[in-house]
């Protein structure tokens, strides 16, 4: 405990501004803000200390000699201070809890000595002081003891040796204002401008450097008089400061419940968009991957997804909201296959921060687009210092995790007789299946005889065809500096993927320039520009079957029998199916997007009197997505088109203007009001265009040529939209004697699409907390360093319904008269005047704690939010002329809990191990359904279920031989599946309860719910001398999937000679009759026997393990032009335990492109 | 550095200076680039023929529907209900296709409600139109009349349709209940209301279109259609003279067979003299597009043209149908017992011949082909009437030289009247429309009428067949909205 020490006192000196969180430090001093409000406080900090060590000159005796003059009535001890403060060179320093600053005193003094007045001051109290230069320390005499070694700095004693140094951060920058101080003691120094320093000690003192969002380093003195640091961030402590909407807070001072991800321990090296790294990473927040394509994005949902308009979650990038850039255009032909996420744009290792704004409360200043959640990301800001060089260089050797297994050739032969035979005597009735002679039908001949199943392959199949071995390689520069004037940071990012798959990949560039020069004490401007171009290569993949099958498909169903290229060259296709292409074939097809987005983003701020700061915000985001493809004769639709090619393209641009006035303001109680009012106006045109030609003379042109194709109707289109948006809001934070904090904020929206009366919406919220450990009561606990409860509620709102609620007239439903298309033109919608906004209202409870002197320390929180007025289609009768109207159609609810915690395992010199652990439950469930839609509910579903409830028929496994038909399902074989009869309609087509010997929708009952009943993240990082090992996975519980791939497999076995999943081998036949799996023989019920192939969704995934390796100061001492290395071992995504049959529990749907392994080595180097 | 840094300094003052004077804020009007106000639409003579084209997309809905040739299609459900169609696909877990030949349908079964979710509102659609039509003020009045008359035609066809599968339902042919979305359902009507209606509007569009429409108009409803419409109703509705009666008026109004019974459904003769009604094609349109040679041709068939075709392997006739053709009907040429595969070879697919019927489309690059599809041919109306004649009077010489007509036309040998009683000959002309009409979608209707429907399931071997299902189950949500006053056909 007493090494600690010294850091718990603070620095006290003229009070214009006090700063709280210097550590435990306590600093008062009158500086010249360089910037506005908004700067990091990271930073202002910084720049006092430097200020402060700077003006700091040795003044030995100066407390003897100098003469304070001071008449005061009535006024806290603090103002006494502080008056001395102004009046003289004195800094005064204190322990927070154990002085009361805000006794009432009177003081009339002329020209009288500090001693003195202190001695007066102090007179019959706790508090004894220490004068050390033109240093006063204050404590509390009756706990804390002075060291008797205490001596002034600087004087050095015959005992002593000069100790100096540089400390810097983990990537090398210097750090200035770093405070050192010998344990014990309370000598200290701090490090300049360049983050060097020199202190007097002796062997065996032990140095305490501390500095803001740092751990603080002991260290020991033994013979070396050079010691260099490396200071690493504390993400844990609570005096981070996290980015809300339009402002910062303390992370201790937070009232509402915001995640933050600690990015520095998400590996970035094998994604390259953040989101698809962001699972598990923030209690409540479920991304999912669901494709492994390159560039492919994760689906993001933050606390359930209780609304059907949901936009999706809300991305605001240093204060931008970039929702809805231009989405990638569609294939123009058959295929579709391209996921993309939308921050490819956003080089991962720009981003300095991440927040996840959770509940409405603090999601609320974003109001109308908030309904989802909103995630702040901010970018890398140019820190006061030299020029600091950053190159990153990573690459990621990266084969498919796990891929479907189906037969082999001989496997296929042997498998495919076998089916056809049992085939055979179910169509005849034979054996088991009736009383059918088979020597009156014609007999059954197997297709491969048994040399040719001989003769076979043992293994292969045509997915290895399409599968290789891809990479991904980053490299990243990033040049970054400042003074107190100018910052920048500029940055460059190159990737390039290939996919796992043939026919995938992404190539990107990302430039940046985050910018930002004081221009005088009232003026500062920022510029920050995001530029990005991505090419990526699209695979012909999705989920379309039959002829519009894709490659993966199409390689799942080739049968082994064919080859995958004649010698020739030509593609050999399925002879029994040749609508699907060869798989290998598919390697022909050219087909790219080119995504570029261009993110300005410019700032100018004016301070008009001290608390008191305008901002004007414009950001113009310009963003092209353009896709070209040709399908060649080569290949089986350019062979049938003779050629086909297409362009189509995909433009968005959004401008934002935002005007802010933001106020802060501190007073000497420790209590502050800070505030931001605000008015943004955002305006997204859309615009896109397409064109296409077949019948080309030659497959050289690509699409380059157009105009040569000679289709009869060549394609074209094109179609333009505009969406607008006006909003104020307001927020203001009240912190009374930082015990009790208070936040209310209000957004008020228009959109454009709603009618005249309804254009607004108002969207309040008030959050208080209650920082219960800055109570006296708590302030000596020994457990609790840390205490802090908070209530919030809040409005968000949700606007996402088509492009507006008016009646509309639209051409479409064309027809053909003659040889001749026709437009036809429909009423497309009706009006909806009393269309209004979905609202979110969220009541959340939260309590966050820091225990054993920080060791432990976490959040809990509780939600309970309801969405009203949801916005669907509300369905009008069948009779109507249009299907459905915008409407408000109820309510839902979203109820969950979440946990996080961290915790510092084992920490000392050598070696350490922290914990981050989250888990957290939600459940969306109904609250109210329009009568509209109540009306219209099938009958086995509830009222009030979960949103993504999944019904289905319960299955009773497959019908055995000499077990009895059941009455329900007449005509049913031996080896299908049993379906059971559990319900009945009456007349009125409502469900009697009673089972009726009938088979239909009545005997549905709810099985379960697609959405995990929890999810977790899990995260542990060693580290032991220079070697950190990182370890990080995630999982799911409880939750239902449906196996889509096996369904299939056993549903359509060896239709048109498909090959199928080997594992269908065990299926149930006349020969295995102990199976439990269907036969895979047409069946008359096959409607019915849906929930046989879901499982247990529950999973975790090992996401990545991390080795690195920090070169060593020793070896970089002596040189000037590397300030530090990392090389490191990455292993992304090895294994997921899991009881899920398919694929993989994450990757969605149908023929996915599988999620890879990847086996990444990278270095970092700073100069 | 310096200099560079004041740059960058201007650059950005600059940058913040253009966008302040840049910004601008609008209203928040909605701005409609590509689409109509209510105001703007139903002023033109354009605007009336663009919404009667989309009412004409009631007849086609989609690919898979409509009068098309997938499963939700009338052709389809009208001959795989049937002795006609069997389905490859029938395998497997997905009982979609299979469920046809066994009538093994019920009142979730969406391929059969389906019907009633398209066509009910489409025919509130059509007195939507009718209702807007009759409003506008800057339109002469022919071209009002004949706009009119041809949404009337198409809404007695869909009500003609719905009928056929479900009886008589709930539509919409009053204007003021159509334009308003919050009317409420109304119970069904009596057969004869349906009847009377689908009758009326037949009638009254018959007055107001022409003969024949051809060139780029072809496709449009004419006088023979509904005159064809009707006959078809009098058939279901037994009342015989009258069908007779429309039958000779369908007779003077200058249409006759083709000499060759394969040349109906080429490209090369679309639009010709014995086509009463059809769907427009193109190869590069959707939904008015023919995808039946698609769902009819086996995987490994090899066309005698060299073109490769989009071949799903689907359609089948059972060998038992097939068998009761004669051996020189020239009608099997487009009917393949054997069909040709690689290498000059032929095959026979155990499950039954291939009902080719539609002939190429050269320049199809997909499934897509630009035949038209027939919907109503002369040739029908012909044995309808001899039908009709025999349920008046018994097998006359006029009847008899009916069903030689098509048997000439065939290349098989003509009938006597001396073969035939009322009775046989009511099932000789029963199966000379399955030879004549095969997989047009038909056969549901005239099984229907002889009274057969059920029993050929049953001799199927269908443990699904019983009488009930001679009527297709209402989709649960009609009954469920109208909260019971609309209610479902008994024994769903």
């Amino acid at each position: 405990m007493f090494a600690h020490f010294p850091i718990h006192y603070r620095k006290f000196k003229n009070s214009q501004k006090i700063f709280k969180s210097y550590k435990n430090m306590k600093l008062i001093k009158h500086i010249q803000i360089p910037y506005g409000f908004r700067l990091n406080l990271k930073m202002r900090l910084t720049i006092t200390l430097l200020l402060f060590s700077l003006l700091r000159v040795n003044a030995s005796g100066y407390s003897q000699n100098t003469k304070i003059t001071l008449d005061l009535q009535n006024v806290s001890v603090f103002k006494v201070l502080d008056e001395i403060q102004n009046l003289s060179e004195f800094s005064v320093y204190y322990r927070d809890s154990q002085i009361d600053l805000n006794r009432k005193v009177s003081i009339s003094v002329q020209k009288e000595k500090i001693k003195k007045i202190l001695n007066f001051l102090f007179a019959n109290t706790n508090v004894g002081y220490q004068l050390i230069d033109k240093n006063i320390i204050l404590n509390d005499k009756t706990k804390n003891k002075f060291s008797p070694k205490v001596v002034p700095i600087n004087t050095l004693n015959n005992q002593q040796i000069k100790i100096s140094g540089f400390v810097k951060d983990k990537s090398g920058t210097p750090l200035p204002g770093v405070n050192i101080v010998k344990v014990g003691t309370i000598i200290g120094t701090d490090t300049d401008f360049d983050g060097k320093y020199s202190i007097a000690a002796s062997k065996g003192d032990q140095l305490t450097f501390s500095y803001l969002g740092m751990k603080t380093v002991t260290i020991t003195i033994e013979s070396a008089t050079t010691i260099n640091i490396t200071m690493e961030n504390d993400a844990a402590t609570l005096d981070e400061i996290v980015v809300v909407g339009y402002g910062t807070s303390k992370k201790k001072d937070l009232t509402g419940a915001v995640g933050s991800v600690d990015v520095e321990d998400v590996s970035v090296a094998a994604t390259t968009s953040i989101d698809a790294a962001l699972s598990g990473r923030v209690s409540g927040l479920v991304a999912v991957a669901t494709s492994g394509q390159p560039g492919a994005g994760a689906s993001v949902q933050i606390r359930g997804n209780a609304s059907f308009a949901s936009a999706g979650v809300l991305y605001v990038v240093d204060g931008v909201p970039i929702n809805g850039g231009a989405g990638e255009p569609g294939s123009g032909n058959i295929y579709s296959g391209a996921s993309r996420s939308s921050l490819n744009f956003i080089n991962p290792n720009d981003i300095e921060s991440i927040q996840v704004l959770k509940d409405a409360s603090s999601a609320a200043i974003y109001g109308a687009r908030a309904g989802s959640g909103v995630i702040l990301i901010t970018t890398k800001k140019g820190k006061i210092g030299k020029a600091k060089v950053s190159f990153d260089q990573s690459y990621a050797y990266q084969n498919p995790l796990d891929f479907y297994k189906v037969h082999s050739e001989q496997s296929y032969m042997i498998n495919r007789n076998g089916w056809e035979k049992e085939r055979w005597l179910l169509d005849n009735k034979i054996g088991v299946y009736g009383a059918t002679d088979p020597s009156t039908v014609s007999p059954f001949v197997p297709r491969y005889s048994e040399n040719d199943i001989q003769g076979a392959n043992k293994s292969g199949s045509a997915l290895d065809a399409i599968q290789r071995n891809g990479y991904l390689e980053q490299y990243n520069v990033s040049v970054s500096g400042g003074d107190e004037n100018t910052r920048y940071f500029i940055s460059g990012n190159l990737t390039d993927q290939k996919g796992v798959l043939i026919n995938s990949g992404l190539d990107r560039f990302t430039g940046r320039i985050n910018f930002s020069q004081k221009l005088s004490n009232k003026f500062k401007v920022g510029v920050n520009l995001n530029t990005s171009i991505t090419k990526s290569e699209n695979p012909a993949i999705g989920e379309g079957r039959y002829e519009n099958a894709g490659m993966i498909l199409s390689a799942f169903y080739h049968p082994p029998t064919v080859p995958l290229i004649n010698e020739d060259g030509t593609y050999p296709l399925n002879p029994e199916y040749k609508n699907a292409p060869n798989p290998l074939s598919f390697r022909e097809i050219t087909d790219g997007t080119v995504s570029r987005r261009l993110l300005t983003n410019a700032y100018l701020d004016y301070k008009i009197m001290e608390p008191l700061t305008l901002r004007v915000r414009y950001s113009y985001d310009q963003s092209t997505s353009k896709r070209k493809n040709y399908l060649p004769k080569t290949f089986l639709y350019g062979m049938l088109s003779e050629g086909e090619a297409n362009i189509l393209q995909n433009e968005t641009d959004i401008s934002l203007v935002e005007y802010t006035a933001s106020y802060n303001k501190s007073f000497d109680s420790g209590s502050s009001l800070s505030g931001v009012v605000g008015y943004s106006y955002q305006e997204r045109n859309g615009e896109g265009f397409n064109a296409g030609n077949k019948k080309f003379l030659t497959d050289n042109f690509l699409y380059n040529n157009l105009w040569s194709g000679t289709a009869e109707r060549p394609s074209v289109g094109s179609y333009r939209f505009k969406e607008v948006w006006a909003s104020y809001f307001g927020r203001v934070t009240l912190n009374y004697i930082d015990k009790y904090i208070l936040t209310g904020s209000i957004r008020r929206d228009g959109s454009s699409k709603f009618a005249k009366n309804k254009k607004f919406g108002l969207f309040p919220s008030v959050s208080a907390a209650w920082k219960i450990s800055s109570e006296d009561f708590m302030k000596d606990s020994q457990v609790f360093e840390f205490l802090k409860v908070r209530a919030n509620y809040g409005t968000t709102g949700n606007s996402n319904i088509g492009s507006s609620a008016f009646s509309l007239y639209a051409p479409g439903g064309n027809y053909v008269f003659g040889n001749n298309q026709s437009v036809g033109v429909y009423l497309k919608q009706l009006e909806n005047a009393d269309l209004t906004w979905e609202t979110a209202r969220e009541l959340n409870f939260g309590l966050d704690f820091s225990i054993l002197n920080g060791k432990v320390s976490g959040s809990i929180d509780y939600f309970n939010k309801t969405i009203s007025d949801l916005l669907d289609y509300k369905p009008l009768p069948l009779q109507s002329v249009v299907s459905g109207v915008a409407a408000n159609i109820g309510k839902t609810q979203s109820k969950g809990w979440e946990l996080s915690l961290s915790t510092k395992n084992i920490e000392n010199d050598n070696f350490s191990w922290k914990t981050d652990f989250n888990i957290a439950h939600f459940k969306d469930t109904w609250k109210e359904r329009s009568p509209e839609v109540l009306k219209v509910l099938p009958k086995y579903i509830g009222e009030y279920d979960e949103l993504r409830a999944i019904y289905g028929y319960v299955t009773d496994g497959v019908l055995k031989v000499g077990e009895e038909v059941p009455v329900h399902m007449p005509g049913l074989s031996p080896g299908m599946i049993r379906a059971k009869d559990l319900n009945g309609f009456d007349e009125e087509g409502n469900l009697t309860g009673i089972p009726d010997g009938i088979l239909n929708s009545a005997d549905q009952i709810k099985l379960g719910n697609s959405d995990p009943g929890y999810t977790f993240g899990f995260s542990n990082v060693f580290k032991y001398k220079n070697l950190d090992l990182n370890i990080f996975a995630y999982g799911m519980l409880d939750r239902l999937l449906y196996n889509n791939d096996k369904s299939n497999a056993f549903g359509q076995m060896f239709n048109f000679g498909w090959n199928t999943l080997e594992e269908n081998k065990d299926r149930w036949s006349s020969e295995n009759q102990s199976s439990n799996l269907p036969s895979g023989l047409p069946n008359p019920y096959g409607n019915f026997v849906g929930n046989f192939f879901r499982e247990n969704g529950a999973f975790l995934r090992v996401k990545s393990i991390t080795l690195g390796y920090n070169l060593p100061e020793k070896l970089l001492d002596g040189q000037k032009f590397l300030s530090s290395a990392r090389f490191y071992v990455d292993v992304q995504n090895p294994f997921v335990i899991t009881s899920y049959s398919g694929l993989d529990p994450e990757v969605s749907g149908f023929v996915a492109y599988p999620p890879q392994k990847s086996f990444v080595v990278g270095m970092n180097i700073n100069f | 550095m310096k200099n560079i840094k004041l740059k960058l300094v201007s650059f950005a003052v600059a940058f913040v200076g253009l966008f302040l004077f840049n910004s601008c804020h609008g209203d928040l009007e909605s701005e409609i680039f590509s689409e109509f106000a209510p105001s703007t639409f139903y002023k033109t003579e354009a605007d009336a023929e663009a919404a009667v084209t989309r009412i004409y997309n009631g007849l086609m809905p989609n690919w898979q529907g409509g009068h098309a040739s997938a499963s939700t299609s009338h052709r389809f459900q009208g001959s795989g209900t049937t002795e006609e169609l069997l389905v490859s696909w029938a395998g497997g877990s997905t009982s979609g296709w299979g469920l046809w030949a066994s009538l093994n349908y019920n009142a979730d079964e969406w391929n059969v409600t389906i019907h009633y979710e398209n066509m009910v509102p489409a025919i509130t659609r059509c007195t939507f139109t009718i209702g807007k039509i009759q409003e506008m003020e800057d339109i002469s009045e022919e071209s009002k009349k004949r706009f009119i008359a041809e949404v009337k035609a198409i809404r007695a066809h869909l009500a003609q349709l719905l009928y056929g599968y479900y009886g008589p339902v709930s539509i919409v042919v009053d204007v003021e209940t159509a334009s308003d979305p919050n009317a409420s359902p109304q119970a069904r009507p009596t057969s004869e209301w349906m009847v009377a209606q689908i009758e009326k509007d037949y009638m009254e569009a018959a007055a107001d279109l022409p003969y024949r429409f051809t060139g780029t108009d072809f496709g449009r409803f004419t006088k023979a259609a509904c005159k064809m419409g009707l006959l078809k109703l009098y058939m279901k509705e037994k009342k015989w003279s009258k069908a007779v009666s429309v039958g000779k008026e369908i007779e003077g109004m200058g249409y006759s067979l083709m000499n060759n019974y394969k040349s109906i459904f080429t490209i090369e003769n679309e639009q010709n003299d014995e086509i009463l009604f059809a769907i427009s094609c193109r190869n590069d349109f959707e939904p008015n597009t023919n995808g039946w040679l698609a769902h009819v041709l086996p995987g490994d068939y090899v066309s005698p043209s060299g073109k490769q075709n989009v071949a799903w392997g689907g359609f089948k006739m059972p060998w038992t149908t097939y068998n009761k053709f004669d051996q020189n009907d020239e009608r099997l040429e487009v009917l393949l017992g054997d069909y040709p595969i690689a290498g000059g070879l032929t095959k026979r697919d155990p499950l039954g011949a291939i009902p080719v019927k539609y002939g190429e489309d050269p320049d199809a690059t997909d499934w897509k082909q630009g035949v038209d599809l027939i919907v109503w041919r002369y040739a029908d109306a012909l044995l309808l009437i001899a039908e009709a004649i025999n349920e008046i009077e018994g097998p006359t010489t006029e009847a008899i030289n009916y069903v030689n007509m098509i048997r000439n036309r065939a290349g098989v040998p003509e009938f006597s009247i001396t073969d035939f009683s009322k009775d046989s000959f009511r099932d000789m002309i029963l199966e000379e429309r399955l030879f004549e009409l095969y997989c047009e979608g038909i056969r549901r209707d005239d099984l229907i009428r002889h009274g057969k429907y059920i029993q050929r399931a049953v001799d199927f071997g269908s443990p699904f067949a019983q009488e009930y299902k001679i009527l297709y189950p209402l989709p649960r949500r009609a009954i469920d909205e109208s909260e019971g006053l609309i209610t479902q056909n008994p024994g769903y």
